[in-house]
């Protein structure tokens, strides 16, 4: 549905994206991980035809994005929820979404309705929450349906209860045979949300799976009612053990290990979980691979 | 049979809604009206585009009721040009807001995305730019014509201009037009609608005043130069042409830069 080979970016002879090719199929949620600057932004920008590549071609349904003549039928497409015209009502950027897309105007509020926010259609944008704005920009998306939905960061800085709707409103689209490309720079944002992670740093894409798989580590969380008996314990046993989050041990050893150690001291425990990599310490840990 | 028909002829796989849908134009006339839209999108946009218009209308009023000489043909004449050039600093504004939005704007890359053909986005600003022209037109010659003629019967004079109209119509047309142009000019080359309204109130207003103080050489700069020429008030034919030229390269240029630039953030 939405590939892309080699594509290349060069500012004044600096890449910024280098050599990036992936293929997303429809049904899925695909998220682009990376630290600020890895250039999912630019990415998603020649993606859309707004930047051109110094090298390579993305395509969207077989072509080029800027070759479809109506795109929105085929991509729906978030950059920023940044609203441009603060003063405009929601139903009046989505109306002139729709004349420019040769859509009818009721498709402004049917779009509004599917991301919860036709209540609200009639006050200014001024007014909205960032949660709403982020609503809005999904709505306009998918006036058309289209089957990709190209997405910049949807869930920054989003509330909660936001994050959930947003999220509830991607894995819909997907569920329903959709391909869905959004960026984040978190991996709570992708946690959910994402069958496939591509993480991309210094404009190249490091590493391309699933997010448990990608950020599984060799140590575990562990916590017990006494925990000065726990680090004896596995101290003990040989496994390195460090402090970890919420009151947890991080020990350096697989939880099946840990949990036979535990077995045979008799000590119960209350937590037992396998210890996630954070985005940076991904990015470290693949930055590090690909230098060896 | 069937089984084998089917076998050797495979019919072709329908293609999905999407691709035939994602295949035809928009209209054009949806994209002009997407645009028109944009003018009158928030309170804000109305009241400026009612403002522009009572400017401008106010403005022509007091051109067409303000001056001490109607005698001849060219003292009718010179009221209506200080009007246009004066009258329409709002329509101008109007003008550059809207291209500035496109293309300079925080929220370009909505319509970019919606339609990557950035011709087309230029054409249907091109259109509602022509509706603005003549809007504008049609409402300054219509305030102008009955008022500088009461202006000119109270004073005494009789009104000339009847037997004129075509040709103060194209004095207007094309000094509203030269003007848009100049408007549409400076928005394209500017990097944002703050420095696009600072640059074109440093140039297009100051230049009127410029030409009247310094003469021919401004005349090259003024986009008010061929209407002034047409109506026999400005330096001469030269001067008009090197003006048309240079805004009309201004625009072309400006129009080169937004059709080819990356739209990076």
């Amino acid at each position: 549905m939405l590939s892309t080979w080699g594509l290349t970016k060069e500012y004044a002879g600096q890449t910024v994206i280098d050599g990036v090719s992936f293929e997303l199929v429809p049904g899925t949620v695909t998220a682009l991980l990376g630290p600020v600057g890895a250039g999912k932004s630019t990415l998603l920008r020649m993606i859309c035809g707004l930047t051109t590549p110094t090298e390579g071609t993305a395509q969207i349904g077989g072509r080029a994005f800027a070759e479809w003549p109506n795109p929105a039928q085929v991509a729906g497409v978030l950059l920023d929820a940044v609203p441009a015209h603060p003063g405009r009502t929601g139903l009046m950027e989505l109306t002139i979404a729709a004349w420019r897309s040769g859509l009818p105007r009721r498709r402004a509020v049917e779009a509004a309705e599917r991301v919860g926010l036709a209540d609200v259609l009639r006050e200014p944008m001024t007014e909205y929450s960032l949660g709403r704005r982020v609503r809005l920009g999904l709505a306009r998306a998918m006036l058309a349906n289209p089957p990709a939905l190209i997405l910049d960061n949807p869930l920054r800085g989003l509330e909660p209860d936001a994050i959930g709707a947003v999220r509830a409103v991607l894995r819909g689209h997907a569920q329903r045979g959709g391909t869905v490309l959004m960026t984040a720079g978190t991996l709570t944002e992708v946690d959910k949300t994402a069958d496939r992670v591509l993480v991309l740093d210094g404009g190249r894409i490091l590493a391309d799976g699933a997010l448990s798989y990608l950020t599984a580590s060799e140590r575990c969380l562990v916590r017990a009612a006494d925990m000065a008996k726990l680090g004896k314990v596995l101290l003990g046993a040989e496994i390195v053990v460090r402090p970890g989050v919420d009151g947890h041990l991080s020990a350096h050893a697989s939880v099946d290990r840990v949990s036979e150690v535990a077995y045979r001291a008799g000590l119960p425990l209350v937590g037992l979980r396998n210890e996630q990599m954070g985005i940076d310490d991904l990015v470290l840990r693949l930055t590090a691979g690909a230098r060896r | 049979m069937n089984l084998e028909i089917a076998r050797r002829d495979p019919s072709p796989r329908p293609a999905p809604s999407w691709t035939v849908k994602g295949d035809r134009r928009v209209l054009g006339e949806d994209l002009v009206i997407s645009e028109l839209l944009g003018l009158v999108s928030t309170r804000r946009d109305v009241w400026l585009v009612v403002l522009a218009l009572l400017t401008t209308v106010l403005g022509t009023l007091v051109f067409a009721t303000g001056s001490d000489r109607m005698g001849n043909v060219d003292e009718q004449t010179v009221p209506l040009l200080f009007a246009i050039q004066l009258s329409q600093v709002l329509v101008h504004v109007l003008v550059i807001r809207m291209v500035c939005a496109s293309w300079h704007g925080p929220g370009r890359w909505i319509g970019l995305v919606a339609q990557p053909a950035r011709r087309r986005t230029l054409y249907a600003q091109a259109a509602v730019l022509g509706l603005i022209v003549l809007t504008v037109t049609i409402v300054q010659l219509g305030v102008y014509f009955p008022f500088a003629r009461a202006h000119a019967l109270a004073m005494g004079e009789p009104f000339l201009l009847a037997g004129h109209f075509w040709g103060l119509l194209a004095i207007q047309l094309i000094g509203t037009l030269m003007l848009v142009a100049a408007s549409a000019a400076i928005a394209l080359l500017a990097v944002n609608v703050r420095g696009a309204l600072a640059l074109y109130l440093c140039s297009v207003p100051v230049l009127l005043f410029a030409r009247q103080a310094i003469g021919s050489l401004i005349g090259w700069f003024d986009p008010f130069q061929p209407a002034a020429a047409l109506a026999g008030t400005g330096p001469g034919a030269f001067t008009a042409i090197v003006s048309v030229l240079l805004w009309a390269g201004l625009v072309t240029y400006g129009v080169r830069r937004v059709l080819t630039r990356d739209i990076d953030s």
